[in-house]
């Protein structure tokens, strides 16, 4: 049997609704798809965005803000901590590597972070690909995002970054800029997919500089970063440690959570977060899920209902030969097809809308969402294209049960 | 058919049609069961065109729905030859109209979403995946038969009288030794009625098919060799000169 030419001619018999139902489901659909691939991006990549910031002491405060502002350059006033502990830590055999961070200054609109040039690096983990990495205090290296030339110069302006594009000033950074400081760009980081690539990277001692607080060594002339001078170094909005185990970094944390310091290993704080946001989540998925269940629903009833008025036509059919398996085939293909064109597209849609979200979250935030479409989106598509096989049973059974004699009177 | 609508040889046997003390009761809600034929009988010989007429209600569409099988009797028989219709189960009722059955409605019930060739295609995809050749070039035989262009346009464009050839051309499809037709010329002037008629009669003629059809037009049951007068569900025999199909009588 080839039940596909009435198929066919049910699906042209309802013109306009024929497409009409099936972007209905899509579009109830996509929302939990797009919820889905944006969730387990945000996590992935803000996870990723943390790779390198192992341990962090900041001045006693809010953990979340001090992670939000060190690792997604979210900009806010935070206390300093004292920068003597740069000395100590440097002296601890606990310790691999450690970095101060300090914000304040933008350029056209990016953030100037200073640093050292060991974690301008990433520990080691990043070469620059393009020019150099800053070896004198007026210069500079980039992230990827950054649109300055190497060899361009720049002067920062203080206050809150607010990002504008590429090469345009705004009359407030105008207004603060630091006459007298200049950097150099020498330098372009590769793309790590965090707010960071959007970052003008300086030493830290220019930092310093520029806000008439020394350099942090004793000397004029100094090497860049550390050793810093103990008596000189000034205080730091936040430190990232690198330790040499995992056994040093608990301790390390134990032993920076008192003494007027804050540590914590950025991570519990991202679990924090998720945990707050699978909350969202799951009440998003309840949403959907209902959503789903009401589109479905509704739907099945509007096919039944054609099943319904449609059941002479079954039952002429019928009369010239159909079998009852004939027609129940029928229905139910022309049901399920609108149904699981309807689940497929949305899986589609769903895509399109998480990338969408994800290109705007970028664009805002700098936090680069590697938004994809798994396996957990797809199996879940395909579970409800197989309840909507099922429901698309129902008319196709009612229209197998009607009498034929009574429908043809 | 000769579910491959392979060309069926000029001569051929059909069996001969018995009605017999057919009873049909209809039990609406509320109502007691009303009597829609109350022991009908006759018989339709073997390529014989037999009419029924009578008022409206009188139970000449539910006569033919129980003579199709589509309708289980309350008492009584349809035998096809020695095949007793009413005593088969549904699969054996479908399988025996959609080999031995044409069928045309009142309202022809086309799929007006459907072009001309795949409306006359339709019986042959109930037990087709892959159209057979043969069966499309039948298909535009019967179309071109019928005055049709085998690659017209969907069925809900075409004029009335086009869709009552095409109907009728979608009941020969699978040669069926017995047409069944209700009201084949119904709502057609009178010129289209008598090419309506010529068409049924003649191409029936000629793959020795059998007739039963319910008409109130004087023309096509002036040209039936016999016709039933149906009325308060009884049958008043009604003798009339008309055409009956001697060389395929055995």
């Amino acid at each position: 049997m080839n039940p596909w030419p009435v198929v066919i001619a049910d699906l042209r018999a309802l013109r306009w609704v024929a497409w009409a139902a099936p972007l209905l489901v899509a579009i109830a659909v996509a929302l939990g798809v797009a919820i889905s691939a944006q969730e387990t991006a945000l996590r992935r990549s803000s996870a990723q965005a943390a790779d390198d910031f192992d341990l962090l002491i900041g001045a006693p405060g809010s953990h979340t803000q001090l992670v939000l502002t060190t690792v997604y350059l979210q900009p806010e006033a935070i206390p300093l901590v004292d920068g003597a502990i740069l000395n100590a830590l440097a002296g601890d055999e606990r310790v691999r590597a450690a970095a101060p961070i300090a914000f304040g200054d933008s350029v056209r609109g990016h953030p100037v972070i200073g640093t050292t040039a060991e974690f301008a690096a990433r520990w080691g983990r990043a070469a620059p690909s393009e020019g150099r990495l800053f070896a004198r205090e007026s210069e500079a290296v980039v992230g990827a995002d950054v649109g300055l030339r190497i060899g361009e110069t720049v002067t920062p302006s203080h206050g809150v970054a607010t990002r504008r594009p590429a090469g345009t000033d705004g009359e407030d950074e105008a207004r603060h800029r630091h006459e007298g400081a200049r950097y150099t760009v020498v330098g372009r980081l590769p793309r790590f997919g965090t707010p960071w690539d959007s970052a003008i990277l300086v030493p830290i001692e220019s930092v310093w500089e520029t806000h008439g607080l020394g350099n942090g060594h004793a000397t004029e002339d100094a090497r860049l970063g550390p050793p810093f001078d103990a008596a000189r170094v000034p205080g730091v909005p936040a430190i990232v440690v690198k330790p040499r185990a995992v056994a040093d970094a608990y301790g390390l944390r134990a032993q920076y959570r008192q003494g007027g310091t804050v540590a914590f290993f950025p991570a519990e704080v991202l679990v924090g977060l998720y945990a707050a946001l699978g909350d969202v989540r799951d009440v998003l998925v309840v949403a959907t899920t209902l959503n789903d269940v009401l589109v479905f629903t509704a739907t099945t009833m509007l096919l039944l209902a054609l099943a319904g008025l449609r059941r002479r036509r079954y039952a002429v059919l019928r009369a010239l030969g159909a079998s009852r398996s004939y027609i129940l085939m029928s229905v139910w293909l022309g049901a399920a097809l609108i149904l699981a064109a309807g689940c497929l597209s949305g899986l589609v849609l769903g895509g399109l809308a998480a990338w969408l979200v994800g290109h705007l979250v970028e664009q805002r935030t700098g936090l680069a969402l590697a938004v994809g479409i798994g396996w957990p989106e797809v199996l879940g598509v395909l579970g409800l294209v197989l309840i909507g096989s099922l429901m698309a049973l129902l008319p196709a059974v009612a229209s197998f049960r009607t009498p034929v004699g009574d429908s043809l009177r | 058919m000769p579910a491959s609508g392979a060309a069926e040889p000029a001569v051929r046997r059909t069996p001969l049609l018995a009605i017999t003390d057919l009873v049909v009761e209809r039990s609406e809600t509320s109502r007691p069961s009303r009597r829609i034929l109350d022991q009908v009988s006759f018989v339709v010989e073997p390529g014989a065109v037999v009419a029924l007429t009578g008022p409206s209600g009188a139970g000449k569409t539910t006569l033919l729905h129980a003579v199709a099988g589509l309708v289980s009797p309350d008492a009584g028989t349809v035998s096809w030859g020695d095949l007793d219709v009413t005593a088969l189960p549904e699969a054996g009722r479908d399988r025996w109209r959609r080999d031995s059955v044409g069928l045309v409605f009142q309202d022809l019930q086309l799929l007006a979403e459907l072009g001309v060739l795949e409306n006359i295609l339709l019986p042959v995809r109930f037990d087709h995946w892959r159209m057979p050749r043969v069966a499309v070039e039948r298909a535009e035989q019967l179309a071109s038969r019928v005055g049709l262009d085998p690659r017209g346009p969907r069925a809900g464009t075409l004029s009335r009288g086009e869709q009552q050839r095409l109907a009728i051309a979608r009941a020969l499809m699978r040669s069926p030794r017995l047409i069944l037709a209700d009201e084949p010329t119904a709502s057609l002037d009178a010129d289209n009625s008598a090419r309506i008629a010529d068409l049924l009669i003649e191409t029936t003629r000629e793959t020795a098919a059998s007739i039963l059809l319910v008409s109130h037009d004087d023309d096509l049951l002036g040209r039936a060799g016999r016709v039933h007068r149906l009325e308060g569900g009884g049958m008043r025999p009604e003798l009339r000169p008309g055409l009956r199909h001697e060389r395929s009588v055995p």
